[in-house]
């Protein structure tokens, strides 16, 4: 079987396909069913071990599980054909140790803000919500190991299918104007930041993630309060989380608690050791080889999807169908988004939905109409920059970054 | 509960709603299935030492075919990167576990 999913011909996606395509004025329908279901609930990802059971966690629909203690939980990937902003209660969940907070009274939860600054904060929910002018921007998050389990040859780790991303409107205070109220010294290189989550072990390294100073205070990097205008769901960081727009979930530190400014680069084991990817243009390594340098993790590659139409899907021929999708990059901005009916041979302009910012998702749509045979759908955006996507997967060890363009083979009869 | 205090505990319910961030946010997680890990050599000491930190599925949801090298390194990361209580001799005892329980040792795996 192809990469992609599996077709199904379930009742509720079909029924859901057609209030949209009813809007759309376009009557015929492409099978859509992005997972296959093995039972009610189970959900089978196109490789090896890919069984996922779908489980109800608090505050979340039933959501893919990969792994229980510590949970991650990704999202059912037709979720994204639903709404181009993410419901908190389907927003994916990725957590690295198992001491994971479960009461948090936000009476009393405090973030400080110390190391090389002029005057250490304490700062409670309501100093942040009363006390700091807001900002709110849409932002995508997403797993550096998002799609981890299409790596070929297959490496270890989170096996994620392509769920482990989610879009949502964040809202809080800029990181930068509580780092000038504390007031950053001079010579201060890098900024930490810890959550409440904490390892089962004393041994195990805590969960720290850090930034360069000058991107500490680009004025976008956040500290949400507001996810979706309403509180984060615990799962997703509740009170507060570190939001890195462009950049990968690592360092969008849930449950911050902790932030301090170093005079020298942080060097703990989430920065030093892992997170890292190789230190090229592509990330890339020949497949099954070790990078001679890494660096760690930063933005994001450019990636689009197809949503509505599912692998091995079969579809109406000789008429005008609707194909829609999403399209993301680091926080350039989506230009284009082409697609091709032919596996690559041929490629047009999508038109392109509401421009939500550069850090969203975009949504994107294109009419087609398919002679009777098998079809190989492509898509490949293109940011601001000139950045796209390859036409052949790029490999590296860890399995993160993975951002080929992606092919849905269906029959048209 | 008489009227007037019927109507403080609305009042009191309103702030409350008004002040919804106030609230403790206290969550319960479904209960781990399994706790156990699959049948093989020196399971007692793979239970003991690998479910310390983390749930089965951990181990479950890797791919069906990594080699040997593949698990000792895991189990190698398990003991030096993270810290888990592995004794020096234990490492070869939990890679040939992990090797021929879930990975390409295993009965009826394919091998790459």
């Amino acid at each position: 079987m192809p990469h992609g999913f599996r077709s199904d011909p379930p009742a509720p996606p079909r029924r859901q396909f057609l209030r949209r395509a009813g809007a759309a004025g376009l009557g015929s329908l492409f099978g859509i069913s992005p997972l296959a279901a093995l039972a009610d609930d189970i959900v089978a990802l196109p490789f090896g071990n890919g069984e996922r059971p779908l489980v109800k966690y608090p505050q979340k629909r039933a959501l893919l599980r990969l792994t229980t203690r510590p949970p991650q939980l990704e999202t059912p990937f037709a979720v994204f054909d639903e709404n181009i902003i993410t419901p908190n209660d389907a927003f994916f969940v990725r957590y690295h140790l198992a001491g994971i907070p479960t009461r948090i009274d936000p009476a009393t939860y405090r973030l400080a803000v110390r190391g090389s600054v002029a005057s250490p904060l304490s700062l409670g929910l309501d100093d942040l919500k009363k006390n700091f002018e807001p900002i709110e921007y849409v932002a995508v998050n997403q797993c550096s190991g998002n799609s981890r389990g299409f790596s070929e040859p297959r490496v270890p780790g989170g096996q994620s299918g392509n769920g482990a991303m989610g879009n949502a409107r964040w809202r809080g205070v800029p990181l930068k104007t509580v780092l000038e109220k504390a007031g950053v010294q001079a010579g201060a290189k890098q900024v930490s930041f810890n959550g409440l989550d904490t390892p089962v072990l004393p041994t195990t390294p805590d969960f720290v993630k850090a930034l360069d100073l000058d991107h500490a205070l680009d004025g976008e990097v956040m500290l949400a309060y507001a996810m979706n205008g309403a509180d984060l769901p615990m799962l997703n960081g509740y009170p507060l989380r570190l939001i890195v727009p462009g950049h990968y979930g690592t360092y969008w530190v849930k449950h911050l608690s902790d932030i301090v400014v170093h005079d020298a680069a942080f060097d703990g084991f989430w920065m030093a050791k892992a997170y890292r990817v190789p230190d090229n243009a592509c990330a890339c390594v020949e497949p099954g080889t070790a990078p001679s340098r890494t660096v760690p993790i930063g933005r994001f590659d450019v990636r689009s999807f197809i949503t509505n139409v599912a692998d091995g899907a079969h579809v109406k021929a000789n008429r005008p169908q609707i194909v829609r999708g999403i399209a993301f990059d680091g926080g350039y901005g989506i230009r284009e988004v082409l697609f091709s009916e032919d596996g690559g041979a041929h490629w047009r302009a999508a038109r392109l939905g509401e421009d939500l910012g550069r850090y969203s998702f975009r949504a994107w749509t294109i009419e087609t109409t398919l002679a009777a045979g098998p079809h190989a759908l492509q898509v490949r955006a293109l940011n601001r920059i000139g950045q796209s996507q390859p036409l052949a997967p790029l490999w590296n060890p860890p399995g993160y970054m993975r951002n080929v363009v992606e092919t849905t083979h269906i029959t048209a009869a | 509960m008489s009227r007037s205090h019927r109507l403080t505990a609305t009042l009191a319910g309103m702030l409350a709603a008004t002040l919804a961030s106030a609230a403790i946010l206290t969550i319960d997680l479904p209960p781990e299935t399994t706790t156990t890990y699959k049948p093989g050599p020196n399971l007692e000491l793979v239970n003991a030492r690998c479910l310390i930190c983390h749930s089965t599925d951990y181990v479950a949801t890797q791919p069906p075919n990594l080699p040997r090298k593949t698990w000792e390194a895991e189990v190698t990361k398990m003991k030096k990167t993270y810290g888990a209580p592995i004794a020096d001799d234990e490492i070869a005892t939990l890679t040939d576990y992990f090797a021929k329980t879930y990975g390409d040792e295993r009965p009826g795996a394919t091998k790459p």
